[in-house]
């Protein structure tokens, strides 16, 4: 009874090792995660991040290299980790280029909308 | 045997049970705190849970993910990505303010310009009324000066048709016009010889004139004698004299009142013809009678002063 229950208690425990060993460890180089990752980059670029979300887009290219590098180097794991920190930064590039652009857009508006009324006033000051 | 065997075994279980309460333990790192404040953040914002709900759910999973992760590594790598994923819904949230303030701006814009063309039109019609006003006001004025033209132009018809009347009605006493007014001359042969007495055939011409001037009351009369060069000035200004005033005498007769004519002898001033032939001091012998212009005195419209 007491040898079963450790007999339990074993293969409990050497089945949740395997398992969190199999969980970290990848089979296989990365290949959806580094496409997302491109393709996040991608999306990110051709909304203008390099201009309006610099500093973001610099850490996702250099997120993406370093996975680029870890697969040449058979490391798949850290290729992994990379492309994956390297595709969120995108996305962030992306939306912060997104909302610097809209900003930009609605600060022009409010500057146009300012010169529009001094331009009333004034035509209405001069026809008094 | 098998019993030390047993124990053994369940020592490295025991060993590996305790590297995973180990890990659970390393939980509590620099990285998920992070990533659990940046969420935090994320959704203390009410408009982020509104505009952006998906990719604050995807951070909240990933971060529950990174809470049940028991590796260091990889409650890093889950941190890491549950914090972007906060920040991206933020940005996310921040985007569709912006845009909202844009759409806002946009239409305010727009209501100004149309505002600011509503105004331009109407000051565009009201110059356009005064302007009309002032056109209409003009025509007006040049309505009314043309009436006022038209009637000065029958006026001076008016006058010219007078004229014309009078010289058709005594055109025997070959009426003329000049600056002086309307002149009618009597000549030689209406009055007796060195006489002041009209004959007969001056009776027509006179009603004539008579009938013309009493159609024309504003208007007064000089009667001026005039002699040739036979005879002393005294006797030919007293010829000249009386035969105006028997001309006056005669409109007089026909209902012309004195009052209105003026007579005078000029003698032999004035001569019309050269007084060397017979039919030259024929012509000097008249009666020259001068319609003055409406409103002006005869007693004022003489030749100068009479000679001796």
């Amino acid at each position: 009874m007491r040898t079963r229950c450790g007999r339990t208690v074993f293969l409990l425990g050497l089945g949740l090792a395997l398992a969190g060993l199999a969980g970290c460890a990848g089979k296989g180089p990365p290949k959806a995660s580094m496409a997302l990752a491109d393709k996040a980059i991608n999306q990110a670029q051709e909304n203008d991040a390099a201009s309006y979300a610099p500093v973001e887009m610099q850490t996702a290219q250099q997120e993406m290299q370093a996975a680029r590098t870890a697969l040449d180097h058979g490391k798949y794991d850290e290729a992994r980790r990379q492309a994956q920190r390297a595709e969120v930064d995108a996305r962030l590039a992306e939306a912060r280029s997104r909302t610097a652009q809209t900003r930009k857009i609605t600060k022009e508006l409010q500057e146009s909308i300012a010169t529009l009324r001094q331009e009333i006033e004034r035509r209405q000051n001069m026809q008094k | 045997m098998r019993q030390r065997t047993d124990t053994g075994l369940k020592w490295v279980a025991a060993c590996l049970a305790g590297l995973l309460v180990a890990g659970c333990a390393a939980k509590e790192n620099k990285a998920l705190d992070q990533a659990r404040a940046t969420y935090a953040q994320a959704q203390s914002r009410p408009n982020v849970a509104a505009d952006a709900p998906l990719a604050l759910r995807d951070a909240a999973d990933t971060l529950r993910q990174a809470e049940q992760a028991h590796e260091e590594e990889k409650i890093n790598q889950l941190s890491y990505l549950a914090q972007r994923k906060a920040q991206i819904a933020i940005a996310l949230a921040e985007r569709e303010e912006a845009q909202k303030e844009a759409t806002r701006l946009g239409q305010e814009k727009q209501q100004i310009l149309l505002q600011s063309r509503e105004t331009e039109a109407e000051r565009a019609r009201q110059l356009a009324q005064s302007r009309e006003e002032k056109l209409k006001s003009a025509k007006e004025t040049a309505e009314m000066r043309a009436r006022e033209a038209e009637v000065a132009q029958a006026r001076a018809a008016q006058a010219n048709k007078e004229i014309a009347q009078l010289q058709s009605q005594i055109s025997e006493l070959k009426a003329r016009q000049t600056e002086r007014g309307i002149v009618l001359t009597l000549g030689d042969v209406l009055f007796a010889f060195n006489k002041a007495k009209l004959l007969a055939g001056a009776q027509r011409s006179l009603a004539r004139l008579a009938e013309f001037l009493r159609e024309h009351p504003d208007r007064q009369v000089r009667i001026e004698g005039y002699t040739d060069n036979v005879g002393s000035q005294q006797y030919n200004k007293r010829l000249s004299g009386r035969r105006a005033k028997a001309v006056a005498k005669a409109l007089q007769a026909r209902g012309i009142p004195a009052d209105r004519m003026f007579t005078v002898g000029y003698g032999k001033q004035y001569p019309i013809a050269s007084n060397k032939t017979p039919g030259g001091r024929q012509l000097n012998r008249r009666v020259e009678i001068v319609i003055l212009n409406p409103g002006e005195k005869a007693s004022q419209h003489g030749r100068g002063a009479p000679a001796k």
